[in-house]
Protein backbone atom coordinates (compact mmCIF):
# COMPACT_ATOMS: atom_id res chain seq x y z
CA UNK A 1 0.00 0.00 0.00
CA UNK A 2 1.72 3.42 -1.20
CA UNK A 3 2.02 6.28 1.33
CA UNK A 4 0.19 9.35 -0.38
CA UNK A 5 1.22 13.00 -0.22
CA UNK A 6 -1.50 15.69 1.22
CA UNK A 7 -2.14 16.50 -2.55
CA UNK A 8 -2.70 13.08 -3.57
CA UNK A 9 -6.42 13.42 -4.09
CA UNK A 10 -6.08 16.52 -5.90
CA UNK A 11 -3.57 14.86 -8.49
CA UNK A 12 -6.35 12.04 -9.06
CA UNK A 13 -9.42 14.57 -9.16
CA UNK A 14 -7.29 16.34 -11.49
CA UNK A 15 -6.34 13.18 -14.08
CA UNK A 16 -2.96 12.46 -13.16
CA UNK A 17 -1.57 8.63 -14.25
CA UNK A 18 -0.30 7.82 -10.73
CA UNK A 19 2.35 5.37 -10.40
CA UNK A 20 4.35 4.25 -7.60
CA UNK A 21 7.46 5.84 -6.93
CA UNK A 22 9.71 5.11 -3.58
CA UNK A 23 6.80 3.92 -1.77
CA UNK A 24 4.45 6.66 -2.27
CA UNK A 25 1.50 6.85 -5.05
CA UNK A 26 2.95 9.79 -7.44
CA UNK A 27 1.70 11.73 -10.79
CA UNK A 28 3.62 10.49 -13.30
CA UNK A 29 1.76 13.22 -15.74
CA UNK A 30 -1.72 14.76 -16.18
CA UNK A 31 -2.40 13.60 -19.47
CA UNK A 32 0.45 14.24 -21.80
CA UNK A 33 4.68 14.62 -19.98
CA UNK A 34 5.42 16.12 -23.53
CA UNK A 35 3.12 18.98 -22.99
CA UNK A 36 4.30 19.57 -19.22
CA UNK A 37 8.28 19.61 -19.77
CA UNK A 38 6.96 22.46 -22.70
CA UNK A 39 5.22 24.56 -20.09
CA UNK A 40 7.74 24.36 -18.00
CA UNK A 41 10.55 26.07 -20.40
CA UNK A 42 8.02 28.23 -22.16
CA UNK A 43 5.91 29.50 -19.15
CA UNK A 44 5.75 28.04 -15.19
CA UNK A 45 4.97 24.38 -14.10
CA UNK A 46 4.31 22.89 -10.34
CA UNK A 47 5.55 19.88 -8.95
CA UNK A 48 4.75 18.11 -5.85
CA UNK A 49 7.74 16.93 -4.39
CA UNK A 50 6.10 15.96 -0.72
CA UNK A 51 7.70 12.35 -1.50
CA UNK A 52 11.06 13.76 -0.51
CA UNK A 53 12.58 13.52 2.89
CA UNK A 54 12.72 16.55 5.09
CA UNK A 55 14.66 17.23 8.33
CA UNK A 56 15.77 19.53 10.70
CA UNK A 57 18.78 20.16 12.83
CA UNK A 58 19.08 22.05 15.82
CA UNK A 59 22.28 23.29 17.99
CA UNK A 60 25.88 22.84 17.55
CA UNK A 61 24.93 21.67 14.14
CA UNK A 62 27.93 22.62 11.91
CA UNK A 63 30.62 20.16 12.97
CA UNK A 64 28.50 17.42 12.40
CA UNK A 65 27.56 18.73 8.41
CA UNK A 66 31.61 19.89 8.33
CA UNK A 67 32.17 16.21 8.72
CA UNK A 68 29.18 14.49 6.65
CA UNK A 69 29.09 16.94 3.36
CA UNK A 70 31.27 16.80 0.11
CA UNK A 71 30.54 21.23 1.03
CA UNK A 72 31.89 22.86 3.17
CA UNK A 73 28.87 24.82 4.89
CA UNK A 74 30.79 27.11 6.52
CA UNK A 75 31.31 28.66 3.12
CA UNK A 76 27.06 29.41 2.95
CA UNK A 77 25.69 32.64 5.08
CA UNK A 78 22.25 32.80 6.65
CA UNK A 79 19.78 32.42 4.20
CA UNK A 80 21.71 30.24 1.91
CA UNK A 81 20.91 27.11 0.33
CA UNK A 82 23.73 24.28 -0.69
CA UNK A 83 23.46 21.48 -3.25
CA UNK A 84 25.97 18.57 -2.06
CA UNK A 85 26.31 14.70 -0.81
CA UNK A 86 26.75 13.07 2.05
CA UNK A 87 29.84 10.71 1.33
CA UNK A 88 30.92 7.41 2.85
CA UNK A 89 34.15 6.49 3.95
CA UNK A 90 35.77 5.93 0.10
CA UNK A 91 34.25 8.81 -0.87
CA UNK A 92 31.19 6.98 -2.49
CA UNK A 93 27.59 9.25 -2.68
CA UNK A 94 25.23 8.16 0.25
CA UNK A 95 22.72 11.28 -1.14
CA UNK A 96 22.50 14.23 -2.95
CA UNK A 97 20.82 16.77 -0.91
CA UNK A 98 20.40 20.56 -0.17
CA UNK A 99 21.15 21.64 2.55
CA UNK A 100 19.87 25.14 4.10
CA UNK A 101 21.65 27.70 6.87
CA UNK A 102 18.93 28.98 8.24
CA UNK A 103 21.15 30.13 11.24
CA UNK A 104 24.56 28.74 13.14
CA UNK A 105 22.37 26.90 15.59
CA UNK A 106 20.07 25.81 12.98
CA UNK A 107 20.13 23.93 9.46
CA UNK A 108 17.22 22.03 7.72
CA UNK A 109 17.96 19.37 4.77
CA UNK A 110 16.08 17.84 2.12
CA UNK A 111 17.34 14.07 0.27
CA UNK A 112 15.64 12.05 -1.79
CA UNK A 113 12.53 9.71 -1.36
CA UNK A 114 14.27 6.39 -2.09
CA UNK A 115 17.32 7.06 0.39
CA UNK A 116 15.25 7.44 3.06
CA UNK A 117 15.80 3.87 4.62
CA UNK A 118 19.28 4.62 4.80
CA UNK A 119 20.36 8.27 5.15
CA UNK A 120 17.68 8.24 8.28
CA UNK A 121 19.44 5.72 9.85
CA UNK A 122 22.91 7.46 9.03
CA UNK A 123 21.93 10.82 10.00
CA UNK A 124 20.49 9.71 13.40
CA UNK A 125 23.55 7.91 14.50
CA UNK A 126 25.65 10.82 13.64
CA UNK A 127 23.55 13.10 14.78
CA UNK A 128 23.61 11.72 18.35
CA UNK A 129 27.14 11.07 18.40
CA UNK A 130 27.85 15.40 18.02
CA UNK A 131 24.39 15.38 20.61
CA UNK A 132 22.55 17.91 17.94
CA UNK A 133 18.28 17.91 18.00
CA UNK A 134 17.47 15.89 14.36
CA UNK A 135 14.01 16.28 13.55
CA UNK A 136 12.13 14.44 10.63
CA UNK A 137 9.19 16.66 9.26
CA UNK A 138 6.38 14.46 8.72
CA UNK A 139 4.37 17.55 8.96
CA UNK A 140 5.36 18.88 5.96
CA UNK A 141 4.79 19.14 2.35
CA UNK A 142 7.02 20.65 -0.32
CA UNK A 143 6.52 22.11 -4.10
CA UNK A 144 8.07 23.07 -6.82
CA UNK A 145 7.39 25.91 -9.24
CA UNK A 146 9.64 26.28 -12.12
CA UNK A 147 9.82 27.96 -15.53
CA UNK A 148 10.36 31.87 -16.70
CA UNK A 149 7.31 32.39 -15.21
CA UNK A 150 7.69 31.22 -11.65
CA UNK A 151 9.34 34.44 -10.58
CA UNK A 152 5.67 36.34 -11.58
CA UNK A 153 3.54 34.04 -10.34
CA UNK A 154 5.45 33.32 -7.02
CA UNK A 155 5.12 37.33 -5.89
CA UNK A 156 1.54 37.43 -6.63
CA UNK A 157 1.00 34.86 -4.43
CA UNK A 158 4.48 35.20 -1.79
CA UNK A 159 5.35 38.86 -2.24
CA UNK A 160 9.23 38.87 -1.93
CA UNK A 161 10.00 36.26 -4.05
CA UNK A 162 11.81 37.92 -7.06
CA UNK A 163 14.08 39.37 -4.38
CA UNK A 164 15.36 36.02 -3.20
CA UNK A 165 18.88 35.37 -5.01
CA UNK A 166 19.47 32.20 -6.95
CA UNK A 167 20.00 29.28 -3.89
CA UNK A 168 18.91 31.66 -1.37
CA UNK A 169 15.50 31.07 0.87
CA UNK A 170 13.16 33.10 2.89
CA UNK A 171 12.33 31.59 6.31
CA UNK A 172 9.48 32.42 7.95
CA UNK A 173 8.58 30.40 11.36
CA UNK A 174 8.84 26.65 10.17
CA UNK A 175 8.14 27.75 6.68
CA UNK A 176 11.12 28.20 3.82
CA UNK A 177 10.74 29.25 0.42
CA UNK A 178 13.61 28.99 -1.73
CA UNK A 179 14.71 29.96 -5.52
CA UNK A 180 16.26 26.47 -5.91
CA UNK A 181 14.98 23.42 -8.03
CA UNK A 182 15.19 20.45 -10.27
CA UNK A 183 14.58 21.32 -13.95
CA UNK A 184 17.14 24.09 -15.35
CA UNK A 185 15.14 27.13 -15.18
CA UNK A 186 14.37 29.82 -12.52
CA UNK A 187 12.16 28.52 -9.71
CA UNK A 188 11.52 28.04 -6.39
CA UNK A 189 10.44 25.15 -3.59
CA UNK A 190 8.26 25.49 -0.83
CA UNK A 191 8.79 23.55 2.24
CA UNK A 192 5.78 24.07 4.38
CA UNK A 193 2.91 22.76 6.73
CA UNK A 194 0.75 20.66 4.46
CA UNK A 195 -2.19 22.78 4.62
CA UNK A 196 -0.21 25.59 3.98
CA UNK A 197 1.64 24.10 0.42
CA UNK A 198 -2.05 22.54 -0.51
CA UNK A 199 -3.32 25.99 -0.58
CA UNK A 200 -0.42 27.88 -2.54
CA UNK A 201 -0.67 24.67 -4.93
CA UNK A 202 -4.34 25.88 -5.28
CA UNK A 203 -3.67 29.24 -5.70
CA UNK A 204 -0.98 28.88 -8.34
CA UNK A 205 -3.33 26.04 -10.27
CA UNK A 206 -5.74 29.28 -10.32
CA UNK A 207 -3.33 31.80 -11.82
CA UNK A 208 -2.19 29.79 -14.87
CA UNK A 209 0.51 27.20 -13.39
CA UNK A 210 0.19 24.04 -15.20
CA UNK A 211 0.85 20.92 -12.42
CA UNK A 212 3.59 18.53 -13.93
CA UNK A 213 4.39 14.80 -12.81
CA UNK A 214 7.35 12.73 -12.58
CA UNK A 215 8.07 11.86 -16.42
CA UNK A 216 8.18 16.09 -17.14
CA UNK A 217 10.55 16.51 -13.75
CA UNK A 218 12.80 13.83 -15.45
CA UNK A 219 13.45 14.96 -18.90
CA UNK A 220 13.85 18.52 -17.48
CA UNK A 221 16.46 17.42 -14.99
CA UNK A 222 18.50 15.61 -17.81
CA UNK A 223 18.13 18.07 -20.45
CA UNK A 224 19.96 20.57 -17.25
CA UNK A 225 22.53 17.86 -17.15
CA UNK A 226 21.39 17.67 -13.52
CA UNK A 227 21.94 13.90 -11.45
CA UNK A 228 19.51 11.53 -10.46
CA UNK A 229 20.32 9.56 -7.25
CA UNK A 230 20.36 5.63 -7.89
CA UNK A 231 20.66 6.17 -11.53
CA UNK A 232 23.61 8.50 -12.29
CA UNK A 233 25.79 8.23 -8.96
CA UNK A 234 25.18 5.79 -5.73
CA UNK A 235 27.57 4.54 -2.90
CA UNK A 236 30.13 3.17 -5.33
CA UNK A 237 30.47 6.47 -7.37
CA UNK A 238 32.45 9.58 -5.91
CA UNK A 239 31.89 13.47 -6.80
CA UNK A 240 34.73 13.66 -9.16
CA UNK A 241 33.15 10.98 -11.78
CA UNK A 242 29.99 11.87 -11.53
CA UNK A 243 30.44 15.82 -12.77
CA UNK A 244 30.06 16.90 -9.23
CA UNK A 245 33.71 18.54 -8.27
CA UNK A 246 31.83 21.94 -7.85
CA UNK A 247 30.29 21.29 -4.79
CA UNK A 248 33.34 18.77 -3.42
CA UNK A 249 35.54 21.18 -0.86
CA UNK A 250 38.67 19.85 0.01
CA UNK A 251 40.40 21.77 2.10
CA UNK A 252 40.12 23.63 5.21
CA UNK A 253 38.45 20.70 6.93
CA UNK A 254 38.25 16.50 8.15
CA UNK A 255 35.45 15.32 6.70
CA UNK A 256 34.49 11.51 6.18
CA UNK A 257 35.69 10.24 2.88
CA UNK A 258 38.47 13.30 2.59
CA UNK A 259 41.92 10.78 2.03
CA UNK A 260 39.96 8.90 -0.24
CA UNK A 261 39.23 11.68 -2.84
CA UNK A 262 41.89 13.66 -2.14
CA UNK A 263 43.50 10.63 -3.50
CA UNK A 264 41.97 10.18 -6.66
CA UNK A 265 41.97 13.50 -7.08
CA UNK A 266 45.92 13.67 -7.21
CA UNK A 267 46.04 10.21 -9.34
CA UNK A 268 43.60 11.84 -11.97
CA UNK A 269 42.96 8.36 -13.81
CA UNK A 270 39.22 8.18 -12.50
CA UNK A 271 36.19 8.35 -15.10
CA UNK A 272 34.20 11.69 -15.75
CA UNK A 273 30.16 12.01 -16.43
CA UNK A 274 30.00 13.32 -20.03
CA UNK A 275 27.37 13.82 -22.07
CA UNK A 276 26.03 11.91 -25.41
CA UNK A 277 23.24 12.77 -27.91
CA UNK A 278 21.73 10.81 -30.54
CA UNK A 279 20.98 12.79 -33.66
CA UNK A 280 19.81 9.31 -35.35
CA UNK A 281 16.29 7.80 -33.96
CA UNK A 282 16.31 5.80 -30.94
CA UNK A 283 16.40 6.79 -27.45
CA UNK A 284 19.40 6.39 -24.93
CA UNK A 285 18.15 4.84 -21.81
CA UNK A 286 19.85 3.68 -18.23
CA UNK A 287 22.06 0.96 -19.19
CA UNK A 288 22.17 1.16 -22.84
CA UNK A 289 25.87 0.08 -23.68
CA UNK A 290 28.82 2.32 -24.89
CA UNK A 291 31.31 0.83 -26.80
CA UNK A 292 34.80 2.60 -27.26
CA UNK A 293 38.47 2.03 -26.99
CA UNK A 294 38.44 2.21 -23.90
CA UNK A 295 36.09 -0.99 -23.66
CA UNK A 296 32.74 -0.78 -22.35
CA UNK A 297 30.31 1.64 -20.38
CA UNK A 298 26.71 2.47 -19.82
CA UNK A 299 24.04 5.04 -19.83
CA UNK A 300 23.39 5.80 -16.33
CA UNK A 301 20.87 8.50 -17.57
CA UNK A 302 19.21 8.10 -20.93
CA UNK A 303 15.88 9.41 -22.69
CA UNK A 304 14.41 11.78 -25.42
CA UNK A 305 14.71 15.19 -25.25
CA UNK A 306 11.49 17.39 -25.74
CA UNK A 307 13.22 20.78 -26.26
CA UNK A 308 15.82 19.75 -28.58
CA UNK A 309 14.20 16.59 -30.38
CA UNK A 310 16.93 13.40 -30.02
CA UNK A 311 17.75 11.51 -27.48
CA UNK A 312 20.82 12.48 -24.75
CA UNK A 313 21.88 10.83 -22.07
CA UNK A 314 24.86 10.98 -19.39
CA UNK A 315 28.03 7.90 -18.89
CA UNK A 316 30.61 7.87 -16.78
CA UNK A 317 34.11 7.36 -19.39
CA UNK A 318 37.99 7.85 -18.87
CA UNK A 319 38.37 11.87 -19.24
CA UNK A 320 40.37 11.95 -22.65
CA UNK A 321 37.19 10.17 -24.70
CA UNK A 322 36.11 12.71 -27.31
CA UNK A 323 33.87 13.10 -30.56
CA UNK A 324 31.69 10.19 -30.12
CA UNK A 325 31.23 6.66 -28.94
CA UNK A 326 29.70 3.78 -30.43
CA UNK A 327 25.70 2.65 -28.57
CA UNK A 328 24.34 -0.08 -28.83
CA UNK A 329 20.12 0.19 -29.12
CA UNK A 330 18.13 -2.87 -29.90
CA UNK A 331 20.79 -5.15 -31.10
CA UNK A 332 22.08 -2.36 -33.52
CA UNK A 333 25.45 0.15 -32.96
CA UNK A 334 24.82 3.56 -33.61
CA UNK A 335 26.81 6.51 -33.01
CA UNK A 336 26.62 9.11 -30.21
CA UNK A 337 28.56 12.34 -30.09
CA UNK A 338 29.68 13.42 -26.76
CA UNK A 339 28.82 17.04 -25.65
CA UNK A 340 29.07 19.80 -22.97
CA UNK A 341 26.86 19.79 -20.12
CA UNK A 342 24.02 21.37 -20.30
CA UNK A 343 22.37 20.39 -23.01
CA UNK A 344 19.40 23.11 -22.54
CA UNK A 345 20.54 26.06 -20.87
CA UNK A 346 18.03 28.04 -19.10
CA UNK A 347 15.89 30.28 -21.22
CA UNK A 348 16.36 33.41 -20.57
CA UNK A 349 14.45 35.60 -18.51
CA UNK B 1 -11.76 2.40 -19.20
CA UNK B 2 -9.77 2.53 -23.18
CA UNK B 3 -11.57 2.65 -26.19
CA UNK B 4 -12.16 -0.44 -27.76
CA UNK B 5 -14.18 -0.30 -31.79
CA UNK B 6 -16.49 -2.69 -32.97
CA UNK B 7 -15.56 -2.32 -36.36
CA UNK B 8 -12.31 -4.37 -36.39
CA UNK B 9 -10.62 -6.95 -34.76
CA UNK B 10 -7.74 -7.27 -32.67
CA UNK B 11 -4.51 -9.43 -31.06
CA UNK B 12 -3.69 -10.25 -27.81
CA UNK B 13 -0.12 -8.26 -28.33
CA UNK B 14 -2.73 -5.19 -28.70
CA UNK B 15 -2.59 -4.61 -32.48
CA UNK B 16 -5.74 -3.55 -34.41
CA UNK B 17 -6.86 -4.59 -37.65
CA UNK B 18 -9.47 -2.98 -40.40
CA UNK B 19 -9.97 -5.17 -43.04
CA UNK B 20 -9.97 -2.68 -46.31
CA UNK B 21 -10.72 -5.01 -48.74
CA UNK B 22 -10.83 -8.53 -50.19
CA UNK B 23 -6.81 -9.12 -49.02
CA UNK B 24 -5.85 -5.59 -47.57
CA UNK B 25 -5.92 -4.45 -44.30
CA UNK B 26 -4.81 -1.57 -42.35
CA UNK B 27 -3.02 -1.98 -38.67
CA UNK B 28 -2.33 0.18 -35.42
CA UNK B 29 -1.91 -0.42 -31.87
CA UNK B 30 -5.08 -0.03 -29.76
CA UNK B 31 -5.98 3.30 -27.40
CA UNK B 32 -4.87 0.22 -24.55
CA UNK B 33 -1.36 0.10 -25.63
CA UNK B 34 -0.88 3.78 -26.40
CA UNK B 35 -2.25 4.44 -22.97
CA UNK B 36 0.28 1.91 -21.47
CA UNK B 37 3.31 3.60 -23.11
CA UNK B 38 2.64 7.24 -22.56
CA UNK B 39 3.96 10.27 -25.13
CA UNK B 40 5.10 8.55 -28.14
CA UNK B 41 8.33 10.06 -29.37
CA UNK B 42 9.84 7.66 -32.88
CA UNK B 43 8.03 5.20 -34.37
CA UNK B 44 10.62 2.88 -36.99
CA UNK B 45 7.84 1.91 -39.95
CA UNK B 46 8.58 -1.63 -41.71
CA UNK B 47 9.46 -0.47 -45.70
CA UNK B 48 7.47 -0.95 -48.00
CA UNK B 49 7.40 -4.43 -50.07
CA UNK B 50 8.41 -6.43 -46.66
CA UNK B 51 7.20 -9.79 -46.54
CA UNK B 52 6.02 -10.94 -42.97
CA UNK B 53 4.89 -13.73 -41.40
CA UNK B 54 2.11 -13.57 -38.73
CA UNK B 55 3.75 -13.16 -35.22
CA UNK B 56 6.85 -11.79 -36.69
CA UNK B 57 8.00 -7.87 -35.08
CA UNK B 58 7.33 -5.51 -38.25
CA UNK B 59 8.14 -2.45 -36.47
CA UNK B 60 8.90 -0.34 -33.30
CA UNK B 61 7.13 2.46 -31.28
CA UNK B 62 9.25 3.93 -29.15
CA UNK B 63 7.63 6.11 -26.03
CA UNK B 64 9.74 8.86 -23.93
CA UNK B 65 9.41 5.64 -21.53
CA UNK B 66 10.20 2.61 -23.11
CA UNK B 67 10.47 1.05 -27.16
CA UNK B 68 8.21 -1.33 -27.70
CA UNK B 69 7.68 -4.05 -30.81
CA UNK B 70 4.60 -4.20 -32.99
CA UNK B 71 3.75 -7.70 -34.85
CA UNK B 72 2.57 -8.61 -37.52
CA UNK B 73 -1.10 -9.66 -36.83
CA UNK B 74 -0.93 -11.84 -40.47
CA UNK B 75 1.03 -12.81 -42.78
CA UNK B 76 1.95 -11.01 -46.10
CA UNK B 77 3.40 -7.67 -47.69
CA UNK B 78 3.69 -4.51 -46.76
CA UNK B 79 1.91 -2.20 -49.35
CA UNK B 80 2.21 1.32 -47.60
CA UNK B 81 3.44 2.35 -44.06
CA UNK B 82 2.13 6.20 -42.50
CA UNK B 83 4.59 8.50 -43.88
CA UNK B 84 3.01 11.12 -41.63
CA UNK B 85 4.26 9.39 -37.92
CA UNK B 86 8.05 10.32 -38.90
CA UNK B 87 6.75 14.10 -38.84
CA UNK B 88 3.89 13.61 -35.67
CA UNK B 89 4.77 10.32 -33.70
CA UNK B 90 1.94 11.83 -31.45
CA UNK B 91 -1.10 10.89 -33.93
CA UNK B 92 -0.84 7.43 -31.87
CA UNK B 93 -1.80 8.62 -28.85
CA UNK B 94 -4.13 10.87 -30.16
CA UNK B 95 -5.87 8.78 -32.83
CA UNK B 96 -4.77 5.20 -32.45
CA UNK B 97 -7.71 3.75 -34.40
CA UNK B 98 -7.75 6.97 -36.93
CA UNK B 99 -4.71 8.82 -37.88
CA UNK B 100 -2.24 6.95 -35.85
CA UNK B 101 -2.33 3.69 -38.16
CA UNK B 102 0.69 2.35 -39.05
CA UNK B 103 0.93 0.12 -42.13
CA UNK B 104 -1.36 -1.65 -44.57
CA UNK B 105 -0.68 -5.76 -45.17
CA UNK B 106 -1.82 -7.57 -48.80
CA UNK B 107 -2.80 -10.47 -47.08
CA UNK B 108 -1.88 -13.93 -48.31
CA UNK B 109 -3.81 -16.01 -45.95
CA UNK B 110 -6.89 -14.59 -44.51
CA UNK B 111 -6.85 -16.54 -41.02
CA UNK B 112 -8.70 -13.78 -39.69
CA UNK B 113 -10.17 -16.42 -36.88
CA UNK B 114 -7.23 -16.30 -35.13
CA UNK B 115 -7.86 -12.55 -34.29
CA UNK B 116 -9.92 -11.18 -30.96
CA UNK B 117 -13.39 -9.71 -31.94
CA UNK B 118 -14.21 -6.97 -29.91
CA UNK B 119 -15.81 -8.65 -27.28
CA UNK B 120 -12.93 -10.81 -26.78
CA UNK B 121 -10.39 -7.81 -26.71
CA UNK B 122 -12.63 -6.21 -24.16
CA UNK B 123 -12.62 -9.29 -21.83
CA UNK B 124 -8.78 -9.79 -22.36
CA UNK B 125 -8.26 -6.02 -21.08
CA UNK B 126 -10.30 -6.89 -18.22
CA UNK B 127 -13.32 -4.54 -19.25
CA UNK B 128 -16.26 -6.65 -20.40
Amino acid sequence: MEKKTALAEWHMDHGAKMVPFAGFSMPLHYGSQLNEHHFVRKEAGLFDVSHMQITQFLGDVIPMLQFLLSQDVTRTHANQASYGCLLNETGGIIDDVIVYNVHEREFWMVSNAATKEIVLPWLTQYANHFKVDMRALHSHSMLACQGPRAAEFMNVRLGGATDIPFFGFLKSDMTILARTGYTGEDGFELIAPHAEVKAVWEDLIEMGVKPCGLGARDTLRLEAGLNLYGQDMDASVTPLECGLSFCLHLDDRDFLGKAALLQQKESGTHWVRKGLVLKSGGVLRHDTEILGSFGKSVVTSGSYSPTLGFSIGMARLPKETKDEVTVRLHGKEKIAELVSLPFVKRQKL
Amino acid sequence: MSEVKTDRKYTETHEWVLEEDDDIICVGITDHAQDLMGDMVFVELPEVGTEIIAGQEICVVESVKAASDVYSPLTGEVIEVNEELTERPELVNQDPFGDGWLFKLKISSPTTEELLDSDAYEELLGQS
